[in-house]
């Protein structure tokens, strides 16, 4: 893991850009340390969350689903709703089918930016050739692919948590007896 | 010690194989400052990154008769004319990656040269001027901490008593272990500077001399280089003269 202490300083004089600093501070881990040195990880994370919001987004469409596979286990009659004999919803396995498909984008950029971040170090100076000197033997691998599998990761574990409440949603809504 | 032995590279294009070293040997021991000269695509830079080992080669290269590894390699420092910081970080930021990445970095080493050549310290690298770029480019290569400094062109792009500066600093900043390896095309400026000269020419070592060896024998590095290479003086006034028949 790359590891820079320092403090954000302004950048001055001709430089317009951001000055990054960032890394590891009195034990503090602070997410530029994922990164390569001086990369502007803060848009490529942003991007993320977009992507990942978009797909959240999209899965809404879930609960119209299930809306309408418990609308269908019920019928109007003696004028009140009642489960229809030998009724079977869809399973949850079906209601959230394509869902997977809204979170490749995602996946896809971040495993652009792994390849991104290897380029970057070749962009305006070869520090590619700092990079090789360095005594740690995966350094630059871990600059490169660090930032992104942390993104995985915790995309993973934001969309395990969310169909695992889509399946409670599911459990709650779909009466036993009625499920595959 | 450094030891190059039998070291060749070929690169490979679309119109074959072009022999960029042959089997080239050299041996260069701890407190030397070994000067590298040859033409354009002599094989200084191809020479100096096989060393570093950014590119994979034939024969050995060794410092202390190991092969170069992930442990020794903070032992060299790299200074290009390409550069290798990062543009968007400060000096300070710099500062503290090599103090984390390089357990030999020089510190007041560092401080002096900034304060020397009155180069910001807050300011993100790529607001500064290509002289400016090339001398911190060389405090880096020169505070990491390293026993053998490789540079490859770093003055290019700096004025004549900028240059004259970093030559005077460099040998007032040395220590008895520190080995310099500059490769550079300003010979007459670096003569009085370097102990050592090696000559290139088309991938092979034609020449290996010590300054004092042509002081001696009241030679100059030029007319050494010169000569060694086979340079034609008369090249261009018969080019001339073959141009004013037209």
């Amino acid at each position: 893991m790359i590891e820079i202490n320092g403090k954000s300083l302004c950048g001055g004089g001709r430089s317009k850009q951001k000055v990054r600093t960032g890394g590891k501070q009195a034990g503090l881990w602070k997410p530029e340390t994922c990164f390569p040195p001086g990369y502007d990880y803060e848009s490529e994370r942003n991007y993320a969350v977009l992507l990942l919001g978009l797909g959240i987004g999209l899965s809404l469409q879930f609960f119209i689903s299930l809306h309408r596979s418990a609308e269908v286990l019920y019928e109007y009659r003696d004028r009140e709703w009642v489960l229809r004999e030998g009724a079977v919803a869809a399973s949850f396995g079906k209601l959230v089918t394509g869902h997977w498909g809204l979170y490749v984008p995602l996946f896809l950029f971040l495993a652009a930016m792994m390849a991104y971040h290897y380029i970057y170090y070749y962009h305006e100076t070869r520090s590619i050739y700092l990079m090789r000197r360095l005594p740690g033997r995966w350094t630059v691998l871990k600059s490169c692919v660090a930032g992104p599998l942390l993104g995985m990761g915790l995309a993973a574990m934001i969309l395990t948590s969310l169909y695992l409440m889509y399946y409670g949603m599911y459990l709650l809504v779909i009466p036993g007896e009625c499920r595959p | 010690m450094l030891e190059i032995k039998g070291l060749g590279k070929r690169y490979y294009g679309k119109l074959g194989g072009v022999e960029a070293l042959k089997n080239v040997d050299l041996t260069l021991g701890q407190g030397e400052i070994v000067g590298l000269f040859g033409e354009n695509g002599a094989g200084k830079t191809t020479l100096l990154k096989s060393i570093l080992g950014f590119q994979s080669y034939e024969g050995k290269v060794l410092l202390d008769g190991e092969r170069i590894n992930h442990r020794s390699i903070g032992r060299l420092s790299f200074a290009t004319c390409e550069h290798s910081f990062f543009p968007n970080l400060t000096p300070i930021s710099h500062r503290e990656f090599y103090r984390l990445q390089f357990g030999t970095f020089r510190e007041k080493r560092f401080e002096a040269l900034m304060d020397f050549f009155e180069l910001p310290m807050r300011e993100a690298l790529r607001g500064y001027s290509t002289g400016q770029k090339n001398q911190f480019e060389v405090i880096l290569a020169l505070c990491q901490g390293a026993d053998y400094i490789l540079m490859d062109e770093p003055f290019a792009g700096n004025d004549i008593f900028n240059r004259e500066d970093f030559y005077k600093m460099l040998l007032g900043i040395l220590e008895p272990q520190e080995t310099i390896i500059l490769s550079t095309h300003l010979i007459e400026e670096v003569e009085k500077f370097v102990g050592r000269a090696v000559l290139l020419h088309k991938g092979r070592v034609v020449g290996d001399v010590s300054t004092l060896e042509l002081e001696e024998q009241g030679r100059t590095l030029m007319g050494y280089i010169k000569e060694t290479c086979g340079y034609r003086p008369d090249r261009v006034s018969r080019a001339l003269e073959n141009l004013s028949d037209l």
